[in-house]
């Protein structure tokens, strides 16, 4: 871990504990709708798609690695 | 127009737009099999996620919601996104620059490269097969299922599918792996447009979405739990299942297209969102199948056939001319995946096999590509035979055979980047125990037709993973060193 600086490692920590949050064992007899229409662990999981996205947008533009940022062939 | 019209406009479109790509080929074999390296973000976004979105998404996940309730998204879908976008950084981003580097054109090259060790391609090539080929299989099945729908059963699932084949091996064969790139980027925007489409009209039809979802909770308020439906170590031995876009032969190839590493970036951060907007239309679609009623009756009647319930929903729910532009979605989905499949199948033999037999330099870049053509040609129609026999399996189990193949197979690529002092043993023995593993268990679940088939109450993929790497680890044990020569060249840093 020693390679990598403190916003690197929070990522890493972020993206484990996304890892972790993914499963929602409260959820599992939770038959309730929210707006009326979603299942409690249908909205939960788009929630965590919206996570997941967001997450890879700030490792994507803030933590590529420099050796890959090459000019296009 | 009627649904069958549209359809066949649709086909005809496709085929014109590979006559169209055929003008951007520069008629060597490394366009032909990689684009030359040219395929930009936006581009290498929709064929990458084109060819994971396969009949298994649309068909599969409405058919898996409508048997075992709206969990599959968590299940699967939810984690893919987050799994892939990791592969994609870990592993895409690196192998794109080997690839180019080196000037590998498939999975097998850089394996054999990377471990100085030959035997290796002649282990991984028929292993990749077997496991391409249920993956094959579920586009077939599920292509012949449409067809027959949108024909109004006059054209026959067996029919259907080698139509559908037969338009995917023209339009590869004229444009390559850039006629490929640019029918998926099409196809893509097809099925994600019609797909959302047809979930706004299937939904309005319905009274709109409270109304379709007032129906299940009066009727089976099961599907809307995991409870009964999943059990926990199933959900959680799901994870590796995603793992397997690191080994798909296809996607690697893919990945080899692409202009630059930060035409990855675009890719990495949309494909959990992508995966969203096509899953959550088919899943709410497939469990609303299970209770929606017009006119007093079932609209999917319960002794339906095995993934029906998409099309039959679009069918007796949309118009004629609806139904048909949603169908061509859905056909978009199957063949933006079977394309890619079929390609990187020729790609594979004639790379990895035909020229450790033949002197390349020997024979011209047009004899190269038919030898390709040929290979795919002979495992397209093996396929459809077999399409012929397994056509009452479900989809949704069977792309998760498939899957677990590769998953199982995923340790040796993260081995191979970053475990610097892995060796050409472990890989070998590692193929062995995944190619094995699963095979045992795919003969055990009665080849596919057990759909809840687990061992010790986890998921086979589980055991077919633990096998790889215990494969590895004892290779690494008793096996030789990769030469510094070999390491310097793959690891050491450029000035």
């Amino acid at each position: 871990m020693n390679r990598f600086n403190l916003p690197q490692k929070i990522l890493i920590v972020i993206g484990f504990l996304l890892l972790i949050l993914h499963y929602d064992f409260w959820n599992w007899s939770n038959g309730n709708l929210i707006f009326d229409f979603l299942p409690t662990g249908l909205a939960y999981h788009i929630c965590y798609s919206v996570a997941s996205g967001f997450y890879w947008l700030i490792v994507s533009f803030y933590f590529w690695p420099k050796e890959f940022d090459e000019e296009p062939s | 127009m009627t649904a069958m019209q549209i359809v066949i406009v649709y086909l005809a479109l496709l085929l014109l737009l590979s006559v169209i790509s055929k003008k951007m080929f520069k008629g060597t074999i490394a366009d032909y099999f990689t684009a030359t390296h040219s395929i930009g973000p936006f581009m290498l976004l929709m064929s990458v996620f084109g060819t994971t979105m396969t009949a298994f998404a649309l068909v599969g996940s409405t058919s898996e919601a409508y048997h075992n309730g709206t969990g599959v998204y968590g299940l699967l879908a939810s984690l893919s996104g987050f799994v892939h976008a990791a592969v994609f950084y870990l592993i895409g981003i690196r192998v794109f620059k080997w690839g180019k580097k080196f000037g590998f054109t498939t999975q097998i090259d850089l394996f054999r490269a990377r471990y100085d060790n030959n035997f290796i391609g002649y282990l991984l090539f028929p292993t990749l097969v077997c496991f391409i080929i249920p993956y094959l299989l579920i586009g077939l099945l599920a292509s012949g299922t449409f067809f027959q729908q949108v024909s109004n059963k006059s054209i026959s699932t067996e029919l259907g599918s080698a139509i559908i084949a037969i338009v995917v091996l023209i339009y590869i064969f004229i444009g390559g792996v850039r006629g490929a790139a640019i029918a998926n980027t099409f196809q893509t925007c097809v099925f994600m447009i019609l797909g959302f489409v047809a979930f706004i009209l299937i939904s309005n039809k319905l009274g709109g979405v409270e109304s379709a979802m007032k129906m299940v909770v009066a009727s089976h308020p099961e599907k809307l739990v995991r409870e009964g439906n999943q059990t926990h170590l199933i959900f959680l031995s799901y994870f590796f299942i995603p793992l397997s876009v690191a080994m798909f032969p296809h996607l690697f190839q893919h990945w080899l297209t692409a202009k630059s590493a930060k035409a990855f970036k675009l890719t990495v951060f949309a494909h959990p969102i992508f995966i969203m907007l096509v899953w959550i239309p088919c899943v709410l679609i497939g469990i609303w199948a299970t209770s929606a009623m017009v006119g007093g009756e079932l609209v999917v009647p319960k002794n339906s056939p095995p993934n029906t319930e998409l099309a039959i929903m679009v069918k007796k729910l949309t118009s004629d001319s609806m139904s048909g532009l949603l169908m061509a979605g859905v056909l978009a989905a199957i063949m933006s995946s079977l394309d890619s499949q079929f390609f990187c199948l020729g790609t594979m033999f004639t790379n990895d096999i035909l020229f450790k037999f033949i002197d390349k330099e020997k024979i011209s870049d047009k004899a190269k590509i038919w030898y390709a053509r040929g290979f795919i040609i002979t495992i397209v129609v093996l396929t459809w035979l077999i399409s012929l026999v397994v056509n009452k399996t479900r989809i949704f189990p069977l792309a998760v055979w498939s899957f677990s193949g590769f998953a199982g197979l995923s340790p040796l690529i993260f081995a191979a980047i970053y475990w610097k002092r892995s060796t050409g043993l472990g890989i070998i023995l590692g193929v062995v125990g995944a190619l094995f593993s699963w095979l045992y268990f795919f003969w055990d679940s009665g080849f596919g037709v057990a759909t809840k088939y687990n061992v010790l109450g986890l998921m086979p993929v589980t055991f077919i993973v633990l096998s790889c790497v215990i494969g590895l680890v004892i290779g690494n044990i008793f096996g030789k060193r990769v030469s510094e020569e070999i390491l310097n060249k793959f690891f050491k840093k450029e000035n």
